[in-house]
């Protein structure tokens, strides 16, 4: 801005910008690139996304800011378009959207578009079977450090060992993977195994070598998995006893400690140990290359780690969404039971030519109804019908055309509700402008009179509850009129007995007077002020003139400054009239619209207005999202505040000249 | 009352002046104790939460007008408060604000300039647009406006869910069109003659803009930013809507979740928050009074 304003006037050429300057127009041709380079970036990405509606916006404000600021026709727009921008892209977007969903069925259950929900159901994990002459597979993961998962699989059919991972595909166990290589089980022997390369060491050579080490640590990582050797009393954990004849040790591989028979292979070639312990079924076979195998399982493979119990638990979710082996023919975790898998198909297949969904198993047929895919009786028989789902969930969102407004007129048990929430918003706005204003404009006569000492100070001081934020004024009379606790019921106890005072929370009639009692503690002051500015603007002499003819000062008021204050705070009441008509902060802090209407088929409240009752519709934490719906009683909303605005504009013609008038 | 005035006609001019002096004094004294009693209603509130915020007990119960004793340490407790972070609160409210006041007076001053001074097709398409959409609150469209805000944060997470960047685009969006309005009124009312000879000696818009009409409606412009300053602030359901996390909520949110968990036992703590939050709009009030009762009178209501 500062070069603009020191390269001073400049010719009007053909990229005249706001200076004309020639630093000025490389300047906003700078910043329109930019702009222009954002745009095209977001652009792309939200095409690609398909989120159309967006996309039409942000292409509507970048054509819009660039014929602003390229055409010297459009010049007035160039000082529109950031406002413009905003208008297009916070306002009239939201409301677009807002007419459009009204005719939805955007709701919990049908938040995703048709293609999602095609992609969503033939890959959903609930939703797959296991083809005839495929075998289960006990299952059990593992993980790596990368979070990358390996299962090792048992065929129920060939009892043979896999393992598999997210991006190999399945293969048979080697004695490697499985740590066992060079291992040869000896039927009731002592020791009960021979190792290829490994010399047994029997207990007195073993305590000689053993008296060199203090622990032998094992697993992988080293100290994951470590199993130490006890040599010592003053090592043995609580509860054991050292038995002089065999080696103890404890194992942290997430059991308890524990006692094992074990049993020392020294290599041929070397001083590494070999360590086999058994205790009762439970057996361990841990190398000096650090792997372990606990039960002919082994506990790592390459660099995964067997998942303990909780670790299992807690991705239970997880694990049937994951894809492991190749991935034309791909090996899925049970999502019913996660220590089971097989080769899983998805069970409902889309067919593009049908538009509809294909059980696999029995040739059903799933059709879309108002975006959800519902089975096609007729299409398979009648016992398999009963087998299968009625519908596919999720479903996706789709016009339905005035079925929202339908229900509303239609379903008893909302319409109920819905009318008494009606008749309240317009009671409330009603009630609250009349006693604001009632109590506000009685004040402004009392103050309006020249005798009064430090007027001013007055007017400050009836100010205050009207500067304060209404959220703050509505929490300290939730204080206030707390039932049991509150000051207004601790003093009316006291006059009408304890237990007698309004149940101002519970009761739906005092909730009412409640709410109306903030809002006029809330909102007098804000009358009194603008009734105070047009008490002073009605001609002195008028009133002289009245005198004159004998009128007493009831009539005066009655007739003469009455009506000449209605036309000129009228429209200010009408206003008022509409922002309390909305005044959702007053309600939802207060008791959020309760107490709640017995037997509504949505969450319903006896204070709630037409804005809190359709902010608990779309976000409440009753009854789930229903954007569709609360949409469709915004526009009821809308067509209201549309026609008190029409009737304000006709009551003043125009508000310039109102506003001149207080 | 008035009717002394003609029965007492024919008893000579002083009684008539002394009974009617007499008469004023009575009537003042009525309307004086009058107004106490409003005073009274008007700030009885205001006094009782002011004596809970010092009252040593930090409970709602059996707490009257007068505190039974005084001491700071509610004070302490909400100011060192690390779950419930009322400083955080009211300074993300005071930041949200004051960008909102300060873009939105900008934004909507080009705006009215351009209303104001030219003439152009499309203008009055234009200006019935903007009267359209300060009568509709953007509250209204909340559902919509979230969806909105939820798909930018896809993109954009500076000004999605949980940000002021989105909190305060939507802020914008919703004073535009009242403070075009009445910006343009104000517009309207300088003459045009002083940027027509300003254009004959050569200068430019931007210049005219920046150095003439600007600091010609400056103290209007001060009443429009205060006027979304606290219009901003008080805002309970949008920023309700889009913030979700602590940190980032503003007073108004943070607020009713102090109070809805802990209710009765922590109502000192409360009530000193309330008198600290109150304060900023408050003493804002009572010095541009005068400022603030023209503009409010001109259409920006609350209450």
């Amino acid at each position: 801005m500062n070069a603009v304003k020191k390269t001073g006037r400049g010719s009007d050429g053909p990229l005249a910008l706001f200076s004309g300057s020639v630093t000025g127009s490389l300047l906003l041709l700078g910043g329109l690139a930019l702009i222009d380079a954002f745009a095209l970036w977001f652009l792309i990405r939200l095409i690609d996304d398909r989120v159309w509606f967006l996309a039409l916006a942000v292409l509507v404000v970048t054509i819009g800011v660039n014929a602003a600021f390229l055409s010297r026709k459009l010049y007035p727009f160039r000082w529109f378009s950031p406002g413009l921008s905003l208008m297009v892209l916070m306002v009239a977007y939201p409301t677009l959207f807002t007419i459009y969903t009204a005719f939805t069925n955007y709701s919990t259950g049908n938040l995703l578009n048709k293609t999602q929900v095609i992609e969503r159901i033939e890959t959903k994990p609930e939703y797959r079977y296991l083809p005839d002459g495929e075998q289960y597979y006990d299952a059990i993961p593992f993980r790596n450090e990368d979070g990358k998962y390996l299962l090792w699989l048992v065929g129920r059919s060939d009892r043979q060992a896999y393992i598999v991972t997210e991006d190999d595909e399945i293969e048979p166990v080697t004695p490697e993977q499985a740590g066992i290589e060079g291992v040869e089980w000896v039927e009731d022997g002592d020791p009960p195994i021979r190792v290829e390369g490994y010399e047994y060491l029997p207990p007195e050579d073993a305590a000689a070598v053993l008296a060199e080490r203090d622990t032998l640590d094992y697993g992988y990582p080293v100290g994951e998995v470590s199993i130490r050797l006890i040599d010592g009393p003053a090592e043995v954990p609580a509860g054991y006893a050292l038995d002089p004849g065999t080696l103890l040790f404890v194992d942290n591989t997430g059991r308890r400690p524990k006692e094992y028979q074990a049993y020392l292979f020294r290599a041929a070639d070397g001083d590494d140990l070999l360590l086999y312990a058994v205790d009762g079924r439970d057996t361990l076979l841990a190398r000096p290359d650090g792997r372990v195998v606990i039960n002919g399982q082994p506990y790592t493979i390459g660099g995964y780690r067997m998942l303990s119990n909780r670790e299992r638990t807690a991705i239970t979710q997880v694990l049937p969404t994951l894809t492991f082996g190749e991935r034309d023919d791909p090996i899925y975790i049970d999502p019913f039971s996660a220590s089971r898998a097989g080769r899983f198909r998805p069970r409902f297949l889309y067919d593009e030519r049908q538009d509809a969904f294909v059980e696999q198993e029995t040739g059903a047929i799933y059709r879309p109804v108002k975006g959800t895919f519902t089975l096609d009786r007729a299409s398979v028989s009648v016992e398999a019908a009963d087998e299968l789902p009625a519908t596919l969930s999720p479903g996706y969102y789709v016009v339905v055309g005035l079925d929202n407004f339908e229900r509303l007129l239609t379903d008893q048990r909302l319409r109920g509700p819905f009318v008494r929430v009606f008749l309240w918003t317009i009671a409330h706005a009603f009630l609250t402008v009349l006693l604001t204003f009632s109590l506000g404009l009685a004040l402004a006569l009392l103050l309006n009179d020249r005798l009064i000492p430090a007027r001013k100070i007055w007017r400050s001081l009836i100010l205050i509850p009207y500067a304060i934020p209404a959220f703050i004024s509505t929490l300290v009379w939730r204080g206030l009129l707390n039932p049991r606790l509150g000051l207004i019921n601790d003093t009316l106890e006291r006059i009408v007995g304890a237990g007698n005072a309004p149940g101002w929370y519970s009761d739906p009639m005092w909730a009412k007077i409640g709410i109306l009692l903030i809002q006029l503690w809330l909102g007098f002051p804000y009358m009194m002020l603008i009734c105070t500015g047009a008490l002073q603007s009605i001609p002195q002499d008028m009133y002289e003139a009245a005198q004159v003819d004998g009128a007493n000062a009831f009539q005066r008021f009655r007739h003469l400054t009455l009506p000449l204050l209605l036309v000129a705070v009228g429209p200010l009441l009408i206003a008022s009239f509409a922002y309390n008509f909305n005044n959702f902060t007053v309600i939802e802090l207060f008791n959020e619209g309760g107490p709640p209407i017995a037997n509504s088929s949505v969450p319903a409240g006896h204070t709630d207005i037409l804005i809190t009752y359709t902010y608990e519709q779309a976000f409440g934490s009753g009854g789930g999202t229903n954007y569709a719906f609360a949409s469709a009683i915004t526009l009821v909303i809308f067509l209201l505040v549309a026609a008190i605005t029409i009737f304000n504009y006709r009551f003043t013609r125009s508000w310039e000249e109102t506003s001149r008038n207080v | 009352m008035s009717s002394v005035a003609t029965t007492t006609d024919r008893q000579g001019r002083t009684a008539i002046q002394r009974e009617r002096r007499r008469q004023r004094q009575r009537q003042l004294a009525v309307r004086i104790v009058l107004l106490l009693l409003a005073l009274a209603y008007a700030l009885f509130p205001i006094i009782w939460i002011a004596s809970a915020s010092v009252d040593p007990r930090n409970s709602l119960v059996n707490l009257g007008l007068i505190p039974r004793g005084a001491t700071l340490k509610n004070y302490e407790t909400l100011l060192n408060n690390s779950i419930h972070p009322f400083t955080r609160w009211l300074w993300n409210s005071i930041k949200v604000s004051t960008i909102t006041m300060v873009l939105s007076v900008l934004v909507s001053t080009f705006a009215a300039y351009s209303f104001s001074r030219f003439r152009f097709r499309g203008r009055d398409a234009t200006l019935l647009t903007v009267f359209l959409i300060q009568v509709f609150p953007n509250s209204l469209t909340i559902v919509a406006t979230f969806l909105l805000i939820q798909e930018i944060g896809n993109y954009l997470p500076s000004f999605g869910l949980n940000s002021h960047g989105g909190l305060i685009l939507v802020y914008l969006g919703g004073a535009l069109g009242i403070n075009t309005w009445l910006m343009k009124g104000f517009f309207d009312s300088v003459p045009r003659d002083l940027d027509e000879s300003a254009m004959i000696d050569g200068a430019s818009h931007w210049r005219i803009f920046w150095q003439i009409l600007f600091p010609l409606v400056r103290p209007i412009l001060a009443v429009v930013g205060i006027l979304t300053f606290i219009a901003t602030y008080n805002d309970y359901i949008i920023a309700l809507t889009l913030l979700k996390n602590t940190q980032q909520q503003t007073l108004a949110v943070g607020l009713n979740l102090f109070l809805g968990e802990q209710f009765s036992q922590q109502w000192g703590v409360f009530a000193a928050g309330a008198l600290l939050g109150a304060l900023p709009v408050v003493v804002l009030y009572l010095l541009m009074q005068d400022y603030i009762v023209g503009g409010l009178t001109a259409g920006a209501v609350k209450g």
